[in-house]
């Protein structure tokens, strides 16, 4: 079973078997750009096409309705390629006009349903390229694996690439020279045809002196430009693929390697806090997520659209797709709406402040002194008691697999009571009071006692799926009079206020008794 | 250069005045000429005589009439015009200097060798 085309030549109509058809307008294709730009070029073409016609028409009869590849064969066999035309005013350029018209690499690029795996995109290359389809998988999945972006490059080929379903497209999609550099023979042709146009104007200016030699220089001129801006336009290609590649593998190195190469803590800090830190300080984890897909559509798609473009360029192939570069841009700009959005919305969380203080009497307890006393090993992962020794800011907070921890003030303050008192103040903020207040309720904290020694743990925790809004956490111990507290030289770097010690010189609390 | 690039030049040379040699006995169309010029080894394919004729109807030289035909698209029947008619003279003449030129020599250069 073969399909069939319908062609209207000369006014007669005729039906071809496809691979007819495409023989046929390749060869009329070769007619036509031979007498194209001549100015009586038309009715050349049309005469040879009625010419072609006549000979169809004693090709079918009743029994014969259909024209076929032999028949069009011996039409072009009687007529002649037009490299074998020779003109009396063609002067003896016969030679340089061997642009061998056999389906001149007019290769495109379609997938191939026949052999296809998955959606024929391999296939489709291999047909392209002339190399066997195993080369071109195997080649796909190696470099698969350090290259993630080929295979969203695969899927948009899938979409975007037609299938070669008639053979008329089966025929494009192979040509019929094996040549692995169609590129080359793309520009060269390029150049064939400016060669041609050269000449006729040097052939022009012998035979039309008088008018539009200035008009056909101009149209040279075009012409070499043009070849130029596609030269540079592959050039332009295979830099955007190359662009591309790199800024995904940068990205990925970042992505995938930061842990390996950066160990976490010593990944740069902003203001003296880690980086994921940075961002849980405007976002709760889910908005977080949300962002940082946002905010890779918004790097990759115009990195995918650039190699895209490269690909295009360089191949220069037809496909339908104006779909899904709509669609990328449409997901590119929500991206870039989403991104705004989250730094917009949850930038303004931080307004208001909201508190939440619990109060506890400490249990009794035979001495008059309160002795106090960092954990020394709250049991948190990251953990490093180098912070009771020095004040680094890097310590301020930390982080494990689904909490933040923050460091916290320790004050001590006069009360009128007749008990030793502890307060744990949480603060944080929020867009109102009161989702301040339930953000600080979060917070965990603890400490122990021992008879008349306290045990503090030296950070609070905030669950990572609570937003991280600048929390704070306070321990105000309040001692009565008469009584003495206690604070040992490693919570040195916590004490905040102490009464009796002057503002802002807490630390010198640090490994005395105080009086009350 | 090689032989058949020469031939192909004289033949190129001499087309333009058989087509109008032909067209001085009878008015032809396209496949009547290129059937005369088939059989007398002129041309090879039938596509290098669209162009000539063309052209030649263009510089005055033909004139051409449709009718139609019982077998195909309808006909272009080809006349010489007056001016095709003069044109065609001088080709003439030039043609028989041309020949009594190449024998003379041809005759020439035998009797040298004899």
């Amino acid at each position: 079973m073969k399909k069939t085309v319908k062609i209207n030549l000369g006014g007669l109509v005729f039906t071809l078997d496809e691979d007819a058809y495409q023989e046929l307008k390749n060869y009329l294709d070769s007619i036509s750009s031979r007498f194209r730009d001549m100015k009586e070029g038309n009715e050349i073409i049309s005469d040879i096409e009625s010419r072609i016609a006549e000979i169809f028409q004693s090709k079918v009869n009743d029994k014969k309705e259909v024209i076929t590849l032999q028949d069009v064969n011996d039409v072009i066999s009687i007529m002649g390629k037009p490299e074998d035309f020779y003109d009396a005013e063609e002067e003896s350029d016969s030679s340089a006009k061997t642009k061998d018209y056999t389906r001149k690499e007019n290769r495109k690029l379609y997938r191939d349903p026949e052999n296809a795996i998955f959606g024929g995109v391999a296939a489709g290359l291999a047909a392209y390229f002339g190399i066997e389809t195993w080369i071109v998988r195997l080649l796909l999945v190696i470099l698969t694996f350090p290259i993630q972006v080929i295979f969203i490059i695969y899927i948009i080929l899938w979409i975007v690439l037609p299938r070669a379903v008639t053979s008329a497209q089966r025929l494009e999609m192979r040509g019929e020279k094996v040549t692995v550099s169609s590129i080359e023979k793309s520009v060269k042709e390029e150049y064939e045809s400016v060669k041609d146009n050269v000449k006729r104007v040097s052939q022009s200016k012998e035979f039309e002196k008088t008018k539009n030699v200035f008009g056909e220089i101009l149209h040279v001129i075009g012409q070499i430009l043009l070849v130029f801006l596609k030269i540079i336009l592959v050039i332009i290609g295979i830099a955007f693929i190359i662009a591309g590649m790199v800024a995904i593998l940068g990205i990925g190195s970042i992505v995938f390697f930061r842990h390996a190469l950066f160990p976490p803590d010593i990944w740069p800090l902003i203001h003296g806090i880690p980086f994921t830190e940075f961002f849980h300080s405007f976002a709760d984890p889910g908005t977080f997520n949300l962002f940082s897909f946002a905010c890779f559509l918004v790097i990759a798609i115009p990195i995918i659209a650039l190699i895209y473009g490269g690909i295009k360029l360089i191949f220069r192939f037809k496909a339908n797709d104006k779909p899904v570069g709509l669609a990328g841009l449409v997901l590119w700009l929500l991206s870039l709406i989403t991104m705004v959005t989250i730094l917009a919305y949850d930038g303004r969380g931080n307004d208001t402040t909201g508190q939440n203080t619990e109060s506890d009497y400490l249990g009794p307890f035979t001495s008059d002194t309160l002795m106090v006393y960092m954990q020394k090993d709250p049991g948190i992962e990251n953990f490093n008691d180098d912070l009771y020794y020095n004040d680094d800011e890097e310590w301020n907070i930390i982080s494990d697999a689904d909490k933040t921890y923050g460091k916290i003030n320790i004050d001590v303050v006069f009360t009128d009571d007749r008990k030793f008192e502890l307060l744990v103040r949480k603060k944080s903020k929020g867009r109102s009071k009161i989702t301040a207040m339930i953000d600080a309720e979060n917070i965990i904290y603890r400490y122990s006692q021992n008879s008349n020694n306290i045990y503090l743990d030296p950070y609070f925790s905030l669950n990572k799926i609570h937003k991280w809004r600048s929390p704070e956490t306070e321990i105000i111990i309040r001692v009565p009079e008469g009584k003495h507290i206690y604070l040992d030289e490693n919570t040195r770097y916590f004490l905040d206020e102490i009464d009796g010690i002057p503002n802002g010189n807490g630390e010198e609390a640090a490994g005395k008794v105080l009086p009350f | 250069m090689n032989v058949e690039n020469v031939q192909a030049q004289m033949r190129k040379g001499v087309l333009e005045y058989c087509i109008l040699s032909i067209l001085s006995k009878n008015d032809a169309y396209a496949t009547d000429i290129i059937n005369e010029l088939k059989e007398s080894k002129l041309i090879v394919v039938e596509g290098t005589l669209y162009p000539l004729l063309t052209r030649q109807k263009n510089a005055g030289l033909l004139s051409y009439r449709w009718e139609e035909s019982t077998q195909g698209p309808p006909r272009k029947y080809y006349a010489l015009t007056d001016a095709g008619r003069e044109f065609l003279k001088e080709l003439h003449a030039s043609w028989n200097e041309l020949l009594g030129a190449v024998n003379s020599i041809n005759t020439r250069s035998i009797k040298n060798k004899s």
